[in-house]
């Protein structure tokens, strides 16, 4: 008797057609790009499928953005799922939080190598070669909500050698994500599964590794927060031993380089730094959406206060990278430079600055939010703004504190 | 900031002037009026804020009497760093430099660092006051009180009030609630163009499902609606089938009952009946044709009797026609009379004309009569010529005569004038001897010189011997002489002389030759002897000389003169006589040819005399008209003749032409025309006859048609009776007794026969149908159908079908739709382009939000620092100013207010009564005013100096001790340079701060 092995990929998270957040104003050629990128990783990972032949592929939800999905990413999906089935590879399918059963769907009839799970939680056999081979786990999202922990509901059914569950959720502690049927890890290694194929979280990790309890992450960063590569697992399952790779798929990668201005002394030398900084990151495989944080203190500290300068340094440096396939993007920077002043001496410190240091440590959310009533609550302009989370608030509280010392303590110029 | 040394370059009147060793606390700087204390100050503040430009109003302390201005401060800072600084002229506000004590360098910029953000006017206002500065606190207020807060408790940076305004600034370039410009307002309005989009978008995205579910109940619909049609359209075609085969069979049973209902129609002629037509319509025909004929004839037959013919005028039709023929002639020959006429009258005139030009004695008899011929006239032209001949000859002959006789007169004229130049007898022969005598004397010395020369020669031989050529000599002298005297006396006309001479010249050459020749024969000795003689000859002939020799030749020369003279005259004279004789008998010649002229000339007169009577001339006639007459009468009488032929002429054609006259009008008499000359009246009766000749060809051309009808006539009766024998010949055959049972008869077959063929193609369509014979006899069979059950069964179908295709179209267009509604939703990447865009739009509109809120919360904090520090700060500023303004009043004054809005501080006093600054007394205002100035300088961060200048003048003796005791109290942790121009202020300072200025 053989081994009994199953090779798949697991992945998660397409949110197909996706709009990028925290991006404007890109050249056309980048822009397309961006676009098209979800589906171009999409892409990838079934090309990676079909070229290791695996048996089937997992994919754990969220394969579209809303529950308004676009007609072009179902149709997209539909033919990279046709592809696979040419290749005679099977595709366990459950919807989550951004793609619940009762969204928006067209009726496309999907190829018989797909296997979508209902609302209901439920088991899935598959067979290779005519052989059992394992009992695939999982639901679907009937609505966008659904909140409570449906570990339970997760019944093994004996019989194949394999048991793989299939989880759209929140493990508990993670407080980034909203708590989508949140579940503990005991919880589920209380199952005994051999697999379980979690999706959610766009932050690719392993929770355990035996058995393999992972988010692969979702397949293509959509902001700057969701920095690194980003792709699939291929696994490879045996009831030894199983490997676990991690392949990248996606075509623009989200970075966020240092450029510390320590030491510089010119613009010409800060050009340079930026430039090597950039050419640091730069890949053959991929594009790169970079974040420019501008750390340390020198000289060149006041030629960063100036927002004009600064643009046009960034506008300098993003020239002619839109004509380039491995191009870096600069899409955004921050200046994090150590200011002139010690703050703990100002807040001790009788001068008005103090006074000003003293004030930010007391200042309130709702003295936030009175401050920004006039756009934030403004009849129109709300629909457009995302409430502020609370390390943002944070954030706005130090610029602000930072721009008010920077105006009061420096130098008349 | 402490002040430790001033070092004055120059300022004022200051020059190189160092004040060292300043007080860390209270310095007390003493001097009389004009010592330069207001000097110190104001150098002070110059070292520190700069030195005044030239626009400002403060005074600048140039020095006036050295040229370098400026100085330098040291200074101890906080830390306890010592440092100085310069400031030199310069530009503007002067070259200042900072220098550190660890050496580092540092100008206006690091200075400005070292005041932390201090102005002038604020230093002024605060730390460095007289009494006018006192007093400019009387109107300070809530914000200027505030604005001296913030500066004491800002320590460098931008103003407050210019952050303030950045932040304002800053913000309202993002956003403003209601505007439109703004960046943020300019994306929030594209941002909500945008969102429309998508919705829009995502609204159609909705009704794909729609059109699925549309699409698939289309084609269930289509499929359903193609079953239906199909079998529809099979019972169609069954019908129609049905339809069309009913008829036919319908047709064939017709026909067989009416073949047999048909009665007997044998035997019968084929084609009987048309036969029999067409005899019958022959002969219709026939008959009226003969009519036709008939009644041509009648017409015939009447226009003959109308054409009424004239024979007679036929009859004559010779003597017509000739006339017509002559017609032309006769008119010719009238013409001819007319010019015969004319020319008659002519040449009468032309006879009338030459009688009056020959003389009225002429007749035309007469004319007649004389002799014209060729020969009378030759003769009178030869008798006329002889006698102009004659006439001319007459003329020459008297021009020669007369010559004649005025030459011969001329020459006898010269004649007697000749004979008159000659000499007399006598003359002539005196002359003659003169002449001779001097031709002696001449041959003498002629003689003289031969002898000499022979004599020489002959000498001249003998001492030579030759001699011979000059016994020759002599001779030739003489001929050669002679020669010359002959010629000479040819010439001038001596032919007697010249003839004597020559004679005379011969004779001597001859002896002279004789002599010479019986020369040589002689010896010498004979010689000698001639010589001799000659010698002596010579001597002789010397010997012989006239006295009058002389004379002699005159006269000799004279003599010869005349004598030519002579000889020429009677030489001429010869002539003239001989001359004379020949012209005398010429004129007799010329005379005697005169008469022989005369003679002839009457002898012609007589014979032209004879000749004009002889041929009937008149006498009178001139001679010289003559031949003119004879030819006007030769041709008068050929005018005659002429003239009489003419009229002979004329006179035949008139008889011509009466004769036809007569003949023309007899024939318009005969014929009843009225005769209108010839011409009218035989045109008349040509055109008369002209008509009747076209009568007699129309006769003939009408018999010749009668002929022809009648003719006709004939061969149609003939047809007529071969017709109606064929119609017997039809009846018989058919053995009918009369028309109308043959033609009966001859129909009923007609009819069977159209049966029979009907039936023949019926059975053939039916053949060719390709319906099953079973299937035409169940048509056949089932009776109860009719044409119209089948037709009202067919349109049924029909509509039904036509009800189908119509769904089906509609069905087929819907799905059309449907399919091009959802591939442009498949298709269109639009809703992509709209969300992607969007979220780009929120993503941009969301970063400038952040933004805003930046500025937006910094601009709240500031606000909230600036009334938080106001409240904590002012009241411990106010505290303080309280309690120095307490100390100084020594406790009468207890409480002070601080400023609201536009009203100034208040002030309570220890009764609780309350006042304004105004309301109290000037010396109590300065100090409530140095309490608060004291309270705020105390306030700043940095411990500027204070200086003050000699406030306390309006102080009385106990406040300003007390005063005094304050500063000195406050100089403890501020320095204070107290200026002051009042000796007892000083008893209270300690002598070691005190600066005497002198």
């Amino acid at each position: 008797m053989t081994m009994s092995k199953l090779t798949f990929i697991h992945t998660a998270d397409l949110h197909l057609d996706s709009p990028f957040k925290g991006l404007h104003s890109l050249p056309s050629s980048i822009y397309e790009r961006m676009k098209e990128s979800t589906f171009h990783s999409l892409h990838n990972i079934v090309s990676l499928a079909v070229e290791k032949k695996v048996d089937f592929v997992l994919i754990a939800g969220d394969l579209f953005h809303s529950e308004e999905r676009s007609l072009r990413a179902q149709i997209k999906l539909h033919n990279e799922l046709i592809r696979l089935k040419d290749h005679h590879i099977d595709c366990f399918i459950i919807h989550g939080n951004h793609d619940p059963l009762d969204g928006y769907w067209v009726n496309l009839e999907w190829p018989e190598n797909v296997h979508i799970f209902g609302e209901e939680t439920s088991f899935k056999p598959y067979y290779k070669n005519g052989k059992l081979m394992a009992h695939l786990y999982g639901f679907s999202y009937p609505t966008k909500r659904v909140t409570d922990n449906r570990t339970q509901e997760y019944v093994k059914k004996e019989g194949p050698d394999f048991h793989i569950g299939m989880l759209h959720g929140n493990v508990q502690g993670a407080s980034d994500h909203e708590a989508y049927a949140p579940f503990k890890v005991e919880q589920l290694l209380e199952k005994q599964f051999d697999y379980w194929a979690l999706g959610h979280i766009h932050k690719r990790q392993v929770l355990t590794s035996e058995p393999p309890i992972l988010y692969p992450g979702n397949i293509q960063g959509l902001s700057k927060k969701e920095t690194g590569e980003k792709g699939c697992y291929l696994v490879e399952l045996e009831k030894k031993r199983t490997r676990l790779t991690f392949q990248n798929t996606a075509e623009i990668i989200w970075k966020k380089v240092e450029v510390p201005i320590d030491g510089l002394t010119s613009f010409s030398e800060l050009y340079s730094c930026c430039e090597e900084v950039i050419e640091g990151i730069r890949s053959d495989h991929y594009g790169v959406m970079a974040t420019l944080m501008f750390t340390g203190s020198g000289t060149m500290d006041d030629f960063l206060q100036n927002d004009q300068e600064i643009e046009d340094l960034i506008v300098s440096l993003r020239d002619g990278e839109e004509r380039k396939k491995d191009f870096i993007w600069i899409a955004e920077w921050k200046v994090e430079t150590n200011p002139d002043w010690d703050r703990e001496e100002l807040k001790h410190s009788e001068l008005f600055a103090g006074d000003i240091v003293r004030l930010s440590e007391q200042y309130e959310d709702k003295d936030i939010d009175e401050a920004l009533n006039p756009l934030f609550h403004h009849r129109r302009a709300r629909h457009f703004i995302s409430k502020l989370s609370t390390s943002e608030k944070q954030e706005l509280i130090r610029d602000a504190e930072k721009l008010l010392l920077n105006s009061l303590l420096k130098e008349r110029t | 900031m402490k002040l430790r040394t001033i070092h004055i370059y120059g300022f004022g009147k200051f020059e190189n002037k160092t004040f060292e060793n300043f007080s860390p606390n209270l310095q007390v700087i003493y001097g009389d009026n004009e010592a330069g204390k207001s000097t110190i100050m104001s150098f002070i503040r110059c070292m520190l804020f700069g030195f005044p430009t030239k626009g400002q109003s403060e005074y600048r302390y140039v020095p006036k009497t050295h040229s370098k201005y400026g100085g330098k401060l040291i200074v101890e800072l906080e830390d306890g760093e010592i440092i100085q600084i310069e400031r030199t002229y310069g530009k503007a506000t002067g070259d200042v430099t900072v220098q550190f004590s660890d050496g580092t360098i540092g100008g206006e910029e690091t200075l400005g660092e070292l005041l932390g953000g201090l102005d002038r006017q604020t230093f002024q206002n605060i730390f460095s006051c007289d009494l006018t500065g006192l007093q400019n606190l009387e109107n300070i207020n809530e914000e200027m009180l505030n604005r001296y807060l913030f500066e004491a408790g800002t320590t460098g940076g931008s103003g407050l009030s210019h952050v303030e305004q950045e932040l304002d600034k800053k913000l309202s370039e993002l956003f403003k609630p209601s505007g439109r410009k703004p960046t943020l307002n300019q994306q929030l309005f594209e941002l909500e163009k945008v969102k429309e989009r998508l919705e829009d978008w995502k609204q159609k995205n909705e009704t794909y499902n729609n059109l699925l579910g549309q699409k698939g109940k289309i084609k269930l619909e289509l499929e359903e609606l193609y079953t239906d049609k199909k079998n529809y359209e099979a019972e169609k075609h069954l019908l129609e089938k049905k339809k069309q085969l009913l008829p036919l069979v319908n047709e064939q049973k017709s026909l067989e009952h009416q073949l047999k209902e048909l009665p007997s129609y044998a035997p019968f002629p084929e084609d009987g009946v048309q036969r029999l037509e067409k005899w019958k319509s022959q002969i219709v025909l026939l008959k009226g044709e003969w009519n036709e004929l008939k009644n041509r004839c009648s017409n015939i037959d009447r226009e003959i009797e109308d054409l009424d013919l004239n024979e007679n005028l036929l009859n004559n039709g010779g003597k017509v026609e000739a006339l017509k023929e002559r017609e032309s002639m006769v008119q010719n020959k009238k013409e001819a009379l007319r010019s015969y006429k004319t020319e008659i009258n002519t040449l009468e005139e032309k006879i009338n004309r030459s009688i009056g030009k020959l003389g009225e004695e002429w007749s035309e008899e007469d004319l007649l009569e004389t002799d014209t011929s060729f020969a009378a006239k030759e003769q009178l032209k030869e008798l006329l010529s002889s006698k102009v001949k004659l006439e001319q000859r007459k003329e020459f002959l008297d021009h020669s005569l007369m010559k004649a006789r005025e030459e011969l007169e001329e020459a006898e004229q010269e004649g007697n004038q000749l004979r008159e130049d000659l000499l007399s007898d006598q003359e002539y022969s005196e002359k003659e001897e003169a002449v001779q005598k001097w031709d002696s004397v001449k041959n003498r010395e002629e003689r003289i010189h031969v002898l000499t020369r022979e004599i020489q020669l002959e000498e001249l031989n003998r001492s030579s011997g030759g001699k011979k050529e000059s016994s020759f000599l002599p001779m030739y002298l003489l001929i050669g002489f002679g020669v010359i005297s002959i010629s000479f006396l040819f010439l001038s006309g001596e032919w007697i002389f010249a003839a004597v001479t020559m004679f005379l010249l011969v004779l001597g050459s001859l002896l002279f030759y004789k002599a010479s020749q019986q020369n040589p024969s002689v010896d010498s000795g004979a010689d000698l002897k001639a010589l001799d003689r000659k010698r002596e000859e010579l001597t002789r002939l010397k010997s012989i000389h006239h006295k009058d020799e002389d004379n002699l030749e005159q006269d000799a020369r004279n003599a010869l003169y005349l004598l030519e003279l002579h000889e020429k005259a009677s030489f001429q004279y010869g002539h003239a006589k001989e001359r004379i004789k020949r012209l005398a008998r010429n004129y007799d010649q010329e005379a005697e040819k005169y008469d022989e002229w005369e003679i002839e000339y009457h002898t012609n007169e007589n014979k032209l005399m004879a000749w004009i009577h002889s041929y009937r001339f008149p006498v009178s006639f001139p001679s010289a008209s003559l031949i003119e007459g004879f030819e006007l009468i030769e041709r008068a009488k050929e005018e005659i003749k002429q003239r009489d032929h003419m009229i002979k002429k004329a006179g035949v054609l008139e008889e011509y032409l009466a004769k036809e006259e007569n003949e023309l009008k007899e024939l318009c008499d005969q014929f009843a025309i009225v005769y209108r000359g010839t011409d009218v009246s035989l045109a008349m009766l040509w055109q008369k006859y002209q008509g009747e000749l076209d009568k007699r060809k129309q006769l003939e051309y009408l018999s010749e048609r009668r002929r022809d009808v009648m003719e006709s006539l004939g061969t149609v009766e003939q047809k007529i009776s071969t017709c109606q024998s064929a119609i017997e010949e039809l009846l018989d055959e058919a053995a009918c007794s009369d028309e109308d049972s043959f033609r009966l008869k001859g129909n009923t077959r007609e009819g069977a026969i159209k049966l029979q063929q009907q039936l023949t193609l019926i059975k053939h369509q039916m053949r060719m149908s390709g319906y099953s014979g079973e299937f035409i006899k169940s048509i056949a069979s089932s009776e109860n159908q009719t044409q119209q059950e089948i037709d009202l069964q067919v349109a049924n179908v029909k509509t039904k079908l036509t009800q189908l295709t119509e769904r089906e179209k509609e069905m087929n267009r819907l799905a059309a739709e449907n399919n091009h509604k959802m591939e442009s939703l498949l298709e269109g990447e639009n809703y992509v382009d709209a969300l992607h865009e969007y979220h780009q739009s929120q993503s941009r509109f969301q970063q400038g939000a952040y933004e805003w809120a930046v500025y937006a919360v910094a601009k709240d904090m500031l606000g909230r620092a600036k009334s938080n520090y106001q409240q904590e700060r002012l009241p411990i500023v106010l505290e303080k100013a309280e309690e120095y303004f307490s100390y100084i009043t020594e406790g009468k004054y207890t409480r002070l207010y601080q400023p609201a809005g536009d009203r100034g501080f208040t002030i309570e006093r220890m009764d609780g009564i309350v006042f304004s600054p105004k309301e109290l007394s000037r010396g109590t205002r300065e100090q409530l005013y140095l309490s608060i100035r004291l309270a705020l300088a105390g306030s700043f961060s940095k411990k500027y100096p204070i200086l003050l200048d000699d406030l306390l003048v309006n102080f009385d003796r106990l406040r300003s001790s007390q005063t005094r005791r304050l500063i000195q109290k406050v100089s403890e942790e501020h320095q204070v340079l107290f200026f002051t121009c009042h000796p007892y202020n000083l008893d209270s300072f300690e002598k070691e701060e005190l600066l005497h200025l002198v």
